[in-house]
């Protein structure tokens, strides 16, 4: 073990992405920037008896770009499974794996929402659900069986169902991104409401950010500290330990097309964000651009609230 | 007549001896104010002779005054000779200067007569090589059968096996670590170490619990007959030694180093709006040797070891695009051992040798919002007897254990990684624990006899049994082990050796809470076959020649598993050849060292595949000649072939913890541009009569070589770029010693 933390040490100091690669953060190509999972009254979580999920529905959302797809048609499936051990190395993937089931596939959609010209950044209106009542007995059997073979303790902290969720050019499913999102399933934790509401993209002097900033500005997330949810889990005792949410926010910046442009903040056409997540109230600073806009976009700068049990929140700036 | 000639005589006589002088003085070591006994000093024309004694001391009497000339030529040293105007009584200081102050060959290797495979390295003459920066450990890159590590890894890797098959100990006593941060340099101090010997495929049952090989360090035998010190300032740190004698019998040696390499990382990030060095990166070490006898019969030793390394920044943007990497870093590492060691002799016949370490460990790591606390008691213990039972028959009977209780706590998530491409930290399950007094005793047992079947038999056989008890999985395994030596020629031996060798799975492998406890051990099996020449002529001292063979079936390696977390699903081989030849011929000194060889694995899921640390060709050449006023020129070149890496087929974007997970095909599927370096050293020592000044500039990578490392993948693992080694890397040092 001694030997084991230098190593991670080690590992994080070169982890460092050389600045010829693509940032996260810089929405540039086809992308999925968040998915929401809303059940009645709370996100990405149900319980779960071993024979019914409560709630059964979940509203699906995502948050999607194609900055420089010039709207050409998409599609996306909709599908989920059984984790089948993500957390333990597993490779994220339904395939081959009895508990799936498909929701949607191959299903082409236009602009909508705020995922429309000329932009194609933001959330489209698709009206997804997932209604888990609907789930093929045979297949609900096996959720049963694992479920009720599982220890009492992890019962009560749940398990996860992953949603995938995939996007591709209808006339070119190669370029398919591949995303999904952990719905929790539990017998006994009282689901997540949370992150709530009162957020907003905050300049440092707390005023809301309403249009782009056009010079240096330091930005933040407000988060009010009684969205701060507590909940509780069972040690591997079965004791119960309350444990309070931890927040932070995923920033998200329009880029030019040309990857290594983005990088550069004297030549990036979008204006460059220091920090690609902060903690609420923690600042990031907001570089503008140097390069006029290409004509006809505007820039979008996006912030998704995160809560650290799968609750998402999504604050979106566009210029004017 | 007669009386008056008498008479004349006597007055000669007696003028002569009230004007003879006496002339006295001392020899000594030039720049070391060490004495030299059994020196012969010529005075002439008298052609008078005295010898020195053990204090260096020499006298003449009844010199005639007038110009004489006082002459000394001593093996090994500058002749040495001074004109001098005697008038009188003289007592003179005499230094006499080494022939060659700079003697370094490129490589010794010594052999064991316990064991056939080990090779021990002298500790000034590894510091020496190119390349090392002045730290013998890490002229074992120069070894054959060591794959080279990359970058500034600290890891020692044997002969295809994985980095944690290495054993590092001192005097026999197993430490954590053998290097500091970024395997700069060594934990203990070089001028405390004599030697030290690296084991590899065959090594004997005096020494286990490691599937690769060991490398251990010997600490000093001290032969001091007056204080000493010296003080050592190089690029990354800086360091000194005091050694007295105390009392009639006992001997000291303290040292302590340390490191500013923090102060100049700091540097390099000053600025950055993502990355700064709260605590600037900082290393230290103290050493400690004493010896006394305390009878005819039974010698004490007593060294110390004292570590530490710390680390703290801050990274405000998620390092490596990984959420969870973000914020708060800081690592402090350090443990101390204590080792007394006893040895008492019953008998021309039989010897016992016993030591035990005591010490601690201690881990303190936040990273981000994980962090792992480690508080380790440890203890080890040695023992040995040697009996010679007969001219033809030595038996060695032992015991090697290792004692551990450690109070640990962490919140870490389950690092999972394959193919030397991991995972994100955030993916992993989180897992908490808060565990007091865990115990991970290891205990081995050991046979070792040496057999000849007759006094002048070319056979040497050395057929020995280990037997180790892993008490955390509660698991015995037994571990036979052969070498034999065919004595060709005097010059020309040739070797077998081989055996099982069984391992003890990783804390974090078994521990019920982070890993599987049904969990078994490891194993081995090893063979070596070799020929060893030696080279030496009268022009060529030090000079031989190995050539040989290694294979390794590795069984039950602990692989991850994504249902039991670990399991004892992976099998493996590494088979190649080694070859070296060290040459000397003065002023000139050759090493060049060649290893041929292929390291597989394969598991359930998985045919065999290359290993992570599968280097088809390593050759080292090292070159070196001593130039006149103790300068000194060396240079080494190194070829590898390129090392491995993964590249996945595609990647699922985790949305909970906005990051791309890899989903790997083949793994290694990625041979990467062969490693090619030169390194330069010269050397330069000024010698003062009482005193000595040493320089060394160490470059690596001379010529600047952008060498690939690794691949570093986009977030999406869609693209990647490639991560460049170690460039031009000048090491300056001066050291003072009296």
């Amino acid at each position: 073990m001694l030997r084991l933390i230098p190593a991670l040490l080690l590992l994080s100091l070169t982890a460092c992405s050389p600045d010829t690669m693509p940032r996260y953060a810089t929405v540039q190509g086809l992308r999925v920037l968040g998915l929401n999972l809303n059940g009645t009254g709370n996100l990405a979580e149900a319980s779960f008896n071993g024979a019914t999920f409560n709630p059964a529905t979940l509203q699906v959302t995502p948050v999607l770009s194609d900055l420089h797809g010039g709207g050409r048609p998409l599609s996306f499936n909709l599908y989920y499974c059984l984790d089948p051990g993500v957390g333990l190395g597993a490779p994220p993937t339904c395939e081959g794996n009895a508990t799936r089931v498909d929701v949607s596939m191959n299903t082409s959609f236009g602009p909508s929402g705020t995922f429309t010209s000329p932009e194609f950044t933001g959330i489209p209106t698709l009206g997804l659900s997932i209604d888990l009542s609907t789930m093929p007995p045979a297949v609900l059997a096996l959720y049963s069986a694992r479920f009720t073979s599982l220890t009492s303790i992890q019962r009560f902290n749940g398990i996860s169902i992953l949603v995938f969720f995939e996007i591709f050019p209808t006339l070119s499913s190669s370029e398919k991104i591949t995303t999904f999102k952990r719905l929790f399933i539990s017998d006994g934790r009282v689901l997540n409401q949370n992150p709530g509401t009162g957020l907003d993209l905050a300049r440092e002097d707390g005023t809301s950010l309403v249009s782009f900033p056009t010079v240096e500005t330091f930005l933040k997330a407000v988060v009010p500290a009684s969205n701060l949810e507590t909940y509780t889990v069972q040690d591997s005792s079965g004791n119960p330990q309350t444990l309070t949410e931890s927040i932070e926010v995923a920033w998200f910046l329009t880029g030019p097309a040309d990857i290594e442009c983005s990088n550069d903040k004297d030549c990036t056409t979008d204006g460059f964000l220091a920090l690609s997540r902060t903690s609420p109230g923690e600042l990031n600073r907001f570089t503008p651009p140097k390069v006029p806009l290409p004509v006809g976009r505007d820039r979008v700068l996006i912030g998704i609230v995160k809560d650290n049990r799968g609750g998402n929140a999504v604050l979106r700036v566009q210029a004017l | 007549m007669k009386s008056n000639s008498g008479w004349i005589l006597a007055g000669l006589l007696v003028s002569s001896v009230s004007f003879a002088a006496t002339l006295e003085g001392e020899v000594y070591i030039r720049g070391s104010r060490d004495t030299l006994r059994g020196v012969n000093v010529f005075v002439l024309p008298a052609k008078q002779r005295a010898e020195t004694d053990d204090a260096g001391r020499f006298k003449f009497e009844n010199i005639v005054p007038g110009k004489i000339k006082l002459v000394i030529n001593h093996p090994g040293f500058i002749r040495q000779e001074d004109e001098i105007e005697l008038s009188g009584d003289l007592s003179k200081i005499v230094y006499l200067e080494r022939e060659n102050a700079l003697l370094y060959e490129t490589t010794i290797e010594s052999k064991d007569t316990r064991d056939l495979v080990k090779r021990t390295l002298n500790q000034k003459k590894a510091a020496a090589q190119p390349g090392a920066g002045a730290d013998p450990v890490r002229a074992i890159q120069n070894l054959p059968g060591v794959n080279r590590s990359q970058g500034f890894s600290s890891q020692v890797i044997i002969q295809g096996s994985a980095p944690q098959d290495t054993r590092y100990t001192i005097d026999g006593h197993e430490i954590p670590l053998i290097f500091h941060f970024g395997g700069l340099s060594s934990v203990f101090n070089p001028d405390l170490t004599e030697s030290f010997d690296f084991l590899s495929a065959g090594y004997q049952s005096n020494y286990g619990r490691a599937m690769g090989g060991i490398l251990n360090l010997n600490s000093r035998d001290l032969e001091l007959k007056r204080f000493k010190a010296s003080g050592f300032v190089d690029t990354f740190n800086s360091g000194l030694l005091l050694e007295t004698p105390v009392g009639e019998r006992g001997q000291l040696a303290v040292g302590g180093r340390i490191s500013y390499i923090g102060q100049v990382l700091k540097s390099v990030f000053k600025g950055s709006d993502n990355f700064s060095l709260t605590v600037a990166p900082s290393y230290g070490d103290v050493g400690l040797l004493y010896q006394r006898p305390l009878s005819d019969r039974l010698k004490f030793k007593f060294t110390v070891i004292g570590s530490q390394d710390a680390l703290d920044f801050i990274a405000a943007n998620p390092l490596g695009g990984d959420p969870s990497l973000r914020g708060n870093f800081s690592n402090q590492i350090g443990f101390f051992r204590l080792i007394p060691q006893f040895e008492w002799t019953h008998s021309a016949r039989s010897k016992t040798v016993f030591s035990t370490a005591l010490g601690r460990d201690f881990i303190n790591t936040d990273i981000g919002k994980s962090y792992f606390n480690l508080r380790t008691i440890a203890a080890t213990v040695r023992a040995e007897n040697r009996l010679r039972v007969s001219d033809t028959f030595l038996l060695n009977t032992g015991m090697d254990h290792r004692l551990a209780w450690s109070d640990v706590g962490f919140k870490l998530p389950r690092v999972f990684n394959e193919g030397g491409l991991p995972n994100p930290l955030s993916t992993g399950e989180t897992r908490i624990a808060d565990l007091k007094n865990v115990s991970s005793n290891l205990f081995g047992f050991y046979v070792n006899p040496v057999w000849k079947p007759a006094v002048d038999s070319r056979w040497t056989l050395h057929p020995g049994l280990r037997l180790d008890y892993f008490a955390p999985i509660r698991e015995w395994r037994p571990a036979p082990r052969l070498s034999a030596n065919y004595q060709l020629d005097p010059t020309l031996s040739l070797i077998a050796a081989g055996g099982l060798y069984a391992q003890a799975p990783l804390e974090q492998q078994y521990a019920p809470t982070f890993g599987n406890p049904s969990i078994r051990s490891s194993s081995a099996w090893h063979l070596r076959l070799g020929a060893e020449k030696d080279l030496s002529a009268s022009l060529t001292k030090g000079s031989e020649a190995y050539s040989g063979v290694f294979a390794r079936l590795f069984d039950r390696l602990v692989i991850p598993d994504t249902q039991s977390i670990f399991s004892n699903g992976g099998k493996g081989q590494a088979i190649g050849w080694e070859t070296s030849v060290t040459y000397n011929l003065d002023p000139w000194n050759f090493f060049g060292a060649y290893t041929l060889s292929r390291s597989t694995r394969s598991d359930p899921s998985r045919s065999s595949y290359l290993y992570q640390f599968d280097q088809t060709h390593f050759l080292t050449l090292i070159a070196g000649v001593n130039l006149k006023r103790n300068w000194r020129i060396s240079s080494r070149f190194r070829y590898v072939t390129g090392p491995l890496d993964t590249i996945p087929v595609s990647a699922a974007g985790d949305l909970d913890n906005d990051v791309f997970i890899p989903i790997r095909g083949s793994l290694f599927n990625a041979r990467l541009d062969a490693f090619m370096m030169l390194d330069l050293r010269i050397d330069k020592r000024w010698i003062y009569d009482t005193w000595t000044l040493s320089l060394y500039l160490d470059i690596q990578n001379v010529t600047n070589r952008q060498n690939t490392e690794g691949l570093q993948f986009a977030y999406d693992y869609k693209t990647y770029d490639t991560v460049k080694g170690i460039p031009i890397l000048p090491t300056f040092g001066l050291k003072g010693e009296f």
